[in-house]
């Protein structure tokens, strides 16, 4: 792809973010967003299909500039609540807390905060750069994929978010599983038949989207920080301590790069995610840093670098979602739901057939963190206050707007209903160790898989090593097999430890 | 588990006679509720899955069958489910703590809330859903209670009934 291609790509990239409508939505998702990553307990995914119901008034591309906003603009929130509360305000800013609240203990909460917010510009503004550049490239090579290629790259897309997660891989394989299994309920395509419907016509054409990500993220987190988010005990910050002083700006600017470069590969990779890409970020910067013991005590690099990563990471995230219609995390998994219930399908051919959307959406990430840089440090007063509201008078307010959400989307009571089970179900896995995110991605993924496993069986008259014959798909089988070998060590290992501890404990107490 | 468990003594520097015999036993008082439980829900829900995936054609290898894509995925969470609960006996692990009293009070408002709102309108099934849902804890007097929902009441009037129309009405009666 030439110069003057990228030119013109930006150029109507940049008209269709600057239309009015499109700046309102970007700025109400960005707002929003800002908002929930503020709130603790409220996650980007329960800000969406909050505002999910918005999204059939408008166009498409509007609808997901918003959503999209959201999901950026709640990492930018979620920090804010980590320095100012020690409690992260959205799982991705969890790394934030480990030097930004000390920064705050110490009197330099306004540094901290205003670090944080260059660093998620910077960081987003390098993620946006590479997805300019690379999604071009990443949509050639997929012309060269079928059905086969596809199947494959979701099955390492599912094995990745499995074999990365943190805690138990089986578990985290468990919920993809399930998930897959979630995604089957509703007719068939192809005969028609009914597939765990029990008889329910509501069930016929599957789960709706919203009422599982609302039920198993949105009900579930609001059960579980009910009672354990304390908020209303926060001190005021004065616009004028937000001013850093010359040694601050001068440890910024490596560990932005290092964060940035750090969160945009590991964002673009599937399964992986901002907030693991924060805590590498971390671990990086305090591994190359001359005196490490300044970590968990205020280093202000502590918070610049997991920032860029992890605004980074958001950006680039969009990559394999938009290009191969492949998400990495259960964020985009509902930007992808959302797309195709739009009628649009993600994948290479979106470039071509609405090169408007998708040049769109790139320019309105830099319109929305342009937004949010401007938004961040004048609004740090109304921050302060929202935080200063108790948490008893807000999560009465969370949970009404997450049913009222669920219920219009389809103007159905019987979507609330399924909502409130999956976030009964999406409770008990919670409490029970299970991290639900992988079981969104399974369900999301899981239509398209059997799709593409079917079609390229068909397209190889029958023959099933079509997956292991064609070059690109045999490639990625094989880094899925590495992942499995891989994770199955590990899982041993772990199983191994966790019986010499309790072999210690035993020895230590005999008499249990 | 007995070879694992020999393996981990002998790393552990642990030697004495009989010691192997001991453990085994210890193990077997010792063990993850939270992780039997686990296991237990995962083989549950995959037993069933592959059991009504058994009721749908599978087809064959040319033309494949809707049974055989939930019938695979039944299978592996049958794998996970025994995989999570063989090590469940080995381990020890504090008992997971539900906490039910907001999980009613959560769930409970939105049921009410799914089961009135197509009878009396947004604005009571609003109103009942976050009183329902403040009795999550005691934070709040039932004044206050009554005050939050009047507030959201009218919030949700502003913002779903003036500002998006949502096709509901805000009050009616039809049961």
């Amino acid at each position: 792809m030439g110069y003057e291609d990228f030119l013109a790509n930006a150029a109507l990239g940049l008209e269709t973010a600057l239309l009015p409508a499109n700046l309102l939505y970007c700025f109400i998702g960005v707002f929003v967003g800002m908002i929930i990553g503020v709130i603790p307990g409220v996650g980007p995914l329960a800000a969406m299909s909050i505002l999910f119901p918005i999204t059939f008034y408008v166009s498409p591309t509007a609808a997901l500039i918003m959503l999209a906003g959201i999901y950026y603009g709640s990492s930018y929130g979620g920090s804010i609540t980590s320095i100012l509360l020690n409690v992260p305000g959205t799982p991705t800013s969890a790394v934030t807390c480990l030097d930004g609240n000390p920064m705050a203990r110490k009197g330099r909460a306004g540094v901290a905060l205003i670090t944080t917010t260059i660093a998620s510009f910077v960081g987003g503004s390098v993620g946006i750069a590479l997805m300019m550049m690379f999604s071009p490239l990443i949509v050639a090579l997929a012309q060269m994929f079928s059905s086969a290629e596809y199947f494959s790259l979701m099955v390492l897309g599912l094995l990745a978010a499995t074999i990365i997660s943190d805690g138990s891989q089986v578990k985290a394989l468990a919920m993809v599983a399930m998930g897959l299994l979630f995604g089957t309920v509703g007719l068939d395509l192809n005969t028609g038949i009914p597939r765990y419907t029990f008889g329910l016509i509501e069930l016929s054409d599957g789960i709706s989207l919203i009422a599982l990500a609302m039920g198993i993220f949105g009900f579930s987190e609001m059960i579980s920080s009910l009672r354990g988010v304390k908020t209303g005990e926060v001190r005021r910050v004065t616009l004028k301590s937000l001013i850093p002083a010359r040694d601050d700006v001068r440890r910024w600017r490596m560990a932005m790069a290092r964060g940035a470069a750090v969160g945009s590969f590991f964002g673009a990779l599937p399964g992986v995610g901002p907030g693991v890409a924060a805590f590498l970020a971390y671990a990086l910067e305090k591994r190359v840093s001359r005196n490490p013991e300044r970590f968990g005590h205020g280093a202000v690099e502590g918070v610049a670098s997991p920032e860029a990563a992890n605004n980074a990471a958001d950006q680039t995230a969009f990559i394999p979602t938009m290009t191969l219609g492949i998400p990495g995390s259960a964020t985009m998994a509902l930007v992808l739901g959302v797309l195709i219930m739009h009628g649009i399908t993600p994948g290479p051919r979106l470039l071509t057939e609405h090169p408007d959307l998708f040049w769109g959406l790139v320019m309105s990430f830099w319109v929305g963190n342009l937004m949010l840089l401007l938004l961040n440090v004048p609004l740090v007063g109304v921050w302060v206050r929202l935080l200063q509201i108790p948490y008893k008078w807000l999560y009465p307010a969370v949970v009404m707007f997450i049913c009222i959400g669920v219920y219009s989307v389809n103007n159905s009571a019987f979507d609330v209903i399924l909502a409130l089970l999956f976030g009964a179900l999406g409770y008990g896995l919670r409490v029970l160790g299970f991290s639900p995110a992988p079981l969104l991605l399974g369900f999301v993924l899981g239509p398209l898989m059997e799709e593409h496993f079917v079609r390229a069986i068909v397209l190889g008259h029958g023959n099933v090593l079509i997956f292991l014959e064609r070059p690109i798909s045999a490639v990625v089988i094989g880094i899925s097999a590495v992942l499995i070998i891989w994770g199955a060590y590990s899982t041993i290992r772990q199983f191994r430890r966790n019986a010499r501890v309790l072999e210690q404990q035993q020895q230590q107490q005999p008499s249990i | 588990m007995g070879l694992i468990g020999r393996e981990a003594q002998s790393l552990s520097g642990l030697d004495t006679p009989n010691a192997g015999l001991a453990n085994e036993e210890e193990k077997m008082k010792v063990s993850d509720y939270g992780e039997f439980a686990s296991g237990a829900l995962l083989i549950a829900v995959g037993l069933f899955a592959t059991g009504y995936a058994l009721t749908l054609p599978m087809g064959s290898w040319l033309r494949i069958g809707p049974g055989a894509f939930p019938f695979g995925a039944g299978v592996i969470l049958l794998g996970c489910g025994i995989a999570t609960i063989l090590p469940g006996f080995l381990k020890s692990g504090s008992t997971p703590r539900i906490e039910v009293r907001p999980a009613l009070a959560v769930l409970g408002g939105g049921l009410v809330f799914a089961l009135l709102i197509e009878h009396v309108g947004l604005i009571p099934s609003v109103f009942a859903l976050v009183l329902i849902v403040a009795t999550g804890d005691d934070k709040l007097s039932i004044r206050a209670k009554f005050g939050l929902a009047i507030v959201l009441s009218a919030l949700t009037f502003a913002i779903f009934k003036l500002g998006l129309s949502l096709p509901v009405p805000a009050v009616e009666w039809s049961f």
